[in-house]
């Protein structure tokens, strides 16, 4: 250490900045940001000089910084991000033209607090895949070491060229959006912090799937962009002035947050609503007004949810941003107090896809925003929850049975609809859900990581009961929250709530759930394989002498038959879940069952005057998983009457089908 | 004689031919019924004794459609394809029914004649099908022109300003195409008819005397036209609502929905007979055949 004193009032007045600020501190803040950016339209670049303070959360003495360019994703069709997506999709390049619709992203000049010029040493490395072509890392050595709990200050100078209709981000026509768009200091985990044993960088590439995991910080970022362009961003306006004849300058505040995001465009129409002290506001393009109602229920109602089962929302501001259509790529994604859905003219109110997205996006604002988990290394924790809860929402104020569609006498879900989704994959095994987002192949991702976690939570929710799988989530947020928890952070918290509510009724631990759930790719399928009714005659034949033979009695009638009746269930799949049967006798009589659901096959045996007429396994529809419900209940007789509507559907439709092709003759 | 003088006179002649009515009728219900029968010993064997079937028979029930689809997707889509065929067929035999269906428009007979019937069935067949092959053509063709019309301002929704503009310029466009197939369906049904009366004429000459006819008396033929598709139209909407009506978890709703639906079944076809009577009335009055049968 050269200049111990210097270095220890600079880091008293640090504190004093940070400790400085107005809203109480929720985070521990570690990467903090001052930045102004100029948006230049003409050259599709941005011009930024950039602050970083950083705090080394670690006891360990910290030698280098590792930064995401992620920008640099979309340079070339040799990043990682190109190859794993199989190449851009033809849409956007088609709409490129004649223009290079690909960026980069260059830090110019970067210099630690002490004047010292680090850019000689710096180097894109490539943790994931050793892809020498990917320059999305960027390792910075420092020249002054961060001591333990110290902190260093990096102001670096940096341009990019803005992608053109990219995944997520770019520009087109008048509309600019800016996601994953700055140099962003990775994440340094201390030890014992999620897997770390030790004290390490996490800084991944930038892949085709997942995107987050970043520390907390404060962002003051002040936007140049041209005259009469409106902006959007994540945090609060603090400030706004004319910078000259041509520009005006947008100073944007955001506390306790992992990002950065921010939109442009001299077309926005800008709609403001409150709920509580947070102040909403929707940014859409003219022709899409009307979709305002839309967003701001949903939004409120997600927020009421949310602060109920969770906790409150902690940020003063949520700016939604409705893209417009061809902004498309940009839309469904999720930013801190900040985040965009998409709405189009062409589809019906009834299709409530606006509204999911919004529900899905804003849950995130809990789900990798405030409880910051690892997106890449563990999608299902930020998506899948994410997930659940959206099926949670959307079915709570839209309707259990039409939350995602309401159109036409068509009715659907959507917690069915993810199930769905889940269950229509052509490899329902593909994957588990303890890969990391890059790994999922062939489709699995999304099916894996959102449906599947929101499928087997919902089996959780079913199998504890919903008042004890609401007091684990919100245990897990209380003590999770501005954190970055991980799959044992999780688990631990289940089986800590379960134990206290149920003692040990699903075992010593929920290990057993998780195992088959999360870590495994197994299909649970049970299935009411029969029922007979036997009718129990008097014994007969040989009953005692040799010489007496006891004939069977002849039947009389109806009065004092007595049956044994059996059903069989059968363990198809090879997740092993309990379950309970519902028995129902012909006089109307029901009796539950609980069968563990480990052996491959069991039966239930009754004797009694009265015969099973139907039996069905899971009544409640608690297991989720369950491939197929189809063949979960069994009844004696035939169900006539589904068969004949069924049938004469068929029939009509078909003969309205043959009718309208009469027209071409 | 008017447009509804010409649908008068149809209407009359409709319920004069309500043998062929029938006929007609019975042909449809056998030939779905064909089709169809083997999804009964489907939903038998797969489902008949689930109780998730009777479940969903009061609303539309998206897990149990998806939970089959999912299951059975593959027994099902096997039918579609022999029902496909089965589509096909009934396609090919309309056509040759339809010369029976002319025939007896062009006899003006008062009631239904097997002989006059069948014979032209037999002798329009090949004219009758190469014709509705043509104007297949001529409605591929259109609604070709009009998808590339459309997309011809870019579809590519990255290069389009505003979705708002997209769907005015749908809107704009589909009413124009909507127009534009009518009267191409207009045109075959005289085109049809002409080239009954006029036996010897060919093809094209039966195309473009059409053409020549229908656009000459284009304030009677369009008129006409949009009256039996504004009924058609409004049995569709009339049934719709009146089908939602019965519980549809009860065996008599069930049936009753049943009943309605083939009583809507026979209307349609009633109205196609009714279109092409009033338009044969309307084709003989032009061409100075009215009230003598040919």
């Amino acid at each position: 250490m050269r200049h111990p004193l210097l270095l220890g009032v600079l880091l008293l007045l640090l504190s004093i900045d940070i400790s400085a600020q107005s809203s109480p501190v929720l985070s521990p803040r570690t990467a903090n940001y001052d930045m102004q950016i100029r948006l230049d339209t003409e050259k599709k670049k941005l011009y930024a000089k950039t602050t970083l303070l950083w705090r080394n959360p670690s006891q360990d003495t910290i030698r280098e910084l590792q930064f995401h360019l992620y920008y640099n994703a979309f340079k070339n069709t040799e990043s990682t991000f190109a190859k794993e997506a199989g190449g851009l999709p033809s849409l956007l390049t088609n709409a490129w033209g004649d223009e290079c619709g690909w960026s980069w992203s260059e830090i110019t000049q970067i210099k630690d607090e002490y004047g010292n010029d680090l850019s000689g040493g710096m180097h894109f490395i490539q943790p994931d895949d050793n892809n020498t072509s990917d320059q999305t890392v960027l390792r910075v050595p420092l020249q002054q070491t961060v001591l333990p709990d110290g902190q260093i200050r990096i102001v670096y100078e940096w341009e990019a060229k803005i992608p053109k209709t990219m995944i997520r981000t770019g520009y087109n026509m008048d509309f600019y959006f800016f996601a994953q768009w700055f140099p962003k200091v990775g994440v340094y985990e201390a030890a014992g912090v999620r897997y770390a044993k030790k004290g390490q960088w996490n800084c991944h590439q930038y892949h085709a799937s997942g995107e987050y995991y970043s520390d907390f910080g404060v962002y003051n970022v002040e936007l140049i962009v041209p005259q009469g362009y409106v902006v959007g961003a994540s945090g609060v306006l603090t400030a706004k002035k004319d910078v000259d004849e041509k520009n005006t300058s947008w100073t944007f505040k955001a506390e306790d947050v992992i990002d950065f995001t921010w939109t442009t465009s001299p077309h926005f129409i800008v709609q403001e609503e409150k709920w509580k002290d947070v102040d909403i506001k929707l940014l859409c393009y003219p022709g899409h007004e009307h979709f305002g109602d839309r967003y701001f229920r949903t939004v409120k109602n997600s927020l009421a949810f949310m602060d109920e089962y969770l906790g409150p929302y902690p940020y003063s501001s949520l700016t939604i941003v409705d893209p417009p259509i061809h902004g498309l790529f940009t839309g469904g994604m999720e930013y801190p107090t900040l985040f965009t859905s998409i709405s189009l003219c062409f589809i019906p109110a009834g299709i409530k896809t606006t509204e999911t997205l919004i529900v899905h996006e804003f849950v995130h604002q809990y789900f990798m925003q405030m409880v910051a988990t690892h997106e890449v290394e563990e999608p299902w924790m930020d998506e899948g929850i994410t997930t659940y809860y959206e099926g949670r929402i959307m079915d709570k104020y839209e309707g259990i049975e039409s939350s995602v569609v309401d159109w036409m006498g068509i009715k659907v879900g959507n917690a069915a609809y993810n199930r769905s989704e889940f269950m229509a994959i052509d490899n329902i095994k593909i994957a588990d859900n303890s890969y990391k987002s890059w790994e999922y192949k062939h489709g699995g991702y999304s099916r894996i990581a959102y449906n599947k976690t929101a499928v087997w939570l919902k089996t959780l929710e079913g199998l504890i009961g919903q008042s004890t799988f609401d007091k684990i989530m919100k245990t897990y947020f209380d003590r999770w929250q501005f954190k970055h928890p991980c799959k044992d952070d999780f688990i631990e918290i289940v089986n800590e709530v379960v134990r206290a509510d149920h003692k040990d009724r699903f075992g010593e631990d929920m290990q057993w759930f998780f195992d088959q759930v999360l870590e495994g790719s197994d299909m649970c399928d049970y299935k009411l394989a029969s029922i007979s009714n036997q009718e129990i005659t008097a014994p007969a034949g040989f009953l005692g002498a040799e010489n007496e033979c006891v004939m069977p009695a002849a039947p009389d009638g109806q009065a004092d038959k007595s049956y044994r009746s059996k059903v069989i269930l059968h363990r198809l799949g090879e997740v092993k879940l309990p379950v309970e049967v519902k028995i129902t006798f012909d006089n109307g009589d029901e009796v539950v069952e609980y069968w563990d659901g480990l052996s491959r096959s069991v039966d239930f045996t009754f004797v009694g005057p009265h015969q099973i007429s139907a039996a069905e396994i899971d009544p409640d529809r608690k297991l989720w998983l369950d491939a197929n419900w189809l063949n979960n209940s069994y009844t004696f007789e035939k169900q006539s009457k589904g068969i004949r509507k069924y049938f004469s559907r068929f029939l009509t439709n078909l003969q309205h089908i043959m009718e309208s092709i009469n027209i071409l003759i | 004689m008017s447009t509804l003088q010409a649908y008068g006179a149809g209407l009359r002649q409709l319920f004069q031919q309500k043998k062929l009515w029938l006929l007609l009728y019975g042909i449809n219900f056998l030939f779905a019924l064909v089709v169809v029968l083997p999804l009964n010993g489907l939903f038998d064997d797969t489902v008949g004794n689930s109780l998730m079937l009777d479940r969903s028979l009061i609303k539309f029930d998206f897990v149990f459609i998806s939970e089959f689809l999912n299951q059975f997707g593959d027994r099902l889509q096997d039918w579609m394809k022999s029902a496909s065929l089965g589509l096909f067929l009934y396609f090919v035999f309309s056509i040759f029914l339809m010369g029976g269906i002319l025939n007896m428009l062009k006899a003006n007979l008062t009631a239904f004649h097997q002989a006059t019937f069948w014979s032209g069935t037999a002798r329009y067949f090949w004219r009758l099908l190469r014709l509705s092959l043509y104007f297949l053509f001529v409605q591929a063709l259109l609604l070709f022109a009009f998808l590339r019309i459309f997309s011809a301002c870019g579809l590519n929704p990255l290069c389009i300003e505003s979705d708002a503009d997209l769907v005015l310029r749908f809107r704009w466009m589909s009413f124009i195409y909507v127009f534009a197939a009518i009267s191409v369906f207009m045109l075959q049904d005289y085109s049809k008819i002409h080239l009954v009366h006029q036996e010897g004429s060919s093809l094209f000459k039966s195309f473009w005397s059409a053409i020549r006819l229908v656009f000459r008396n284009f304030k009677s033929c369009l008129p006409l036209y949009l009256l039996n598709l504004a009924v058609a139209l409004l049995l569709t909407l009339l049934y719709w609502w009146l089908s939602g009506l019965p519980n549809k978890g009860s065996m008599s709703g069930i049936a009753l929905v049943f009943l309605m639906s083939q009583l809507m079944i026979f209307v349609r076809i009633g109205i196609k007979l009714l279109n092409l009577s009033s338009a044969n009335h309307l084709y003989r009055r032009f061409v100075g055949f009215e009230g003598r049968p040919l």
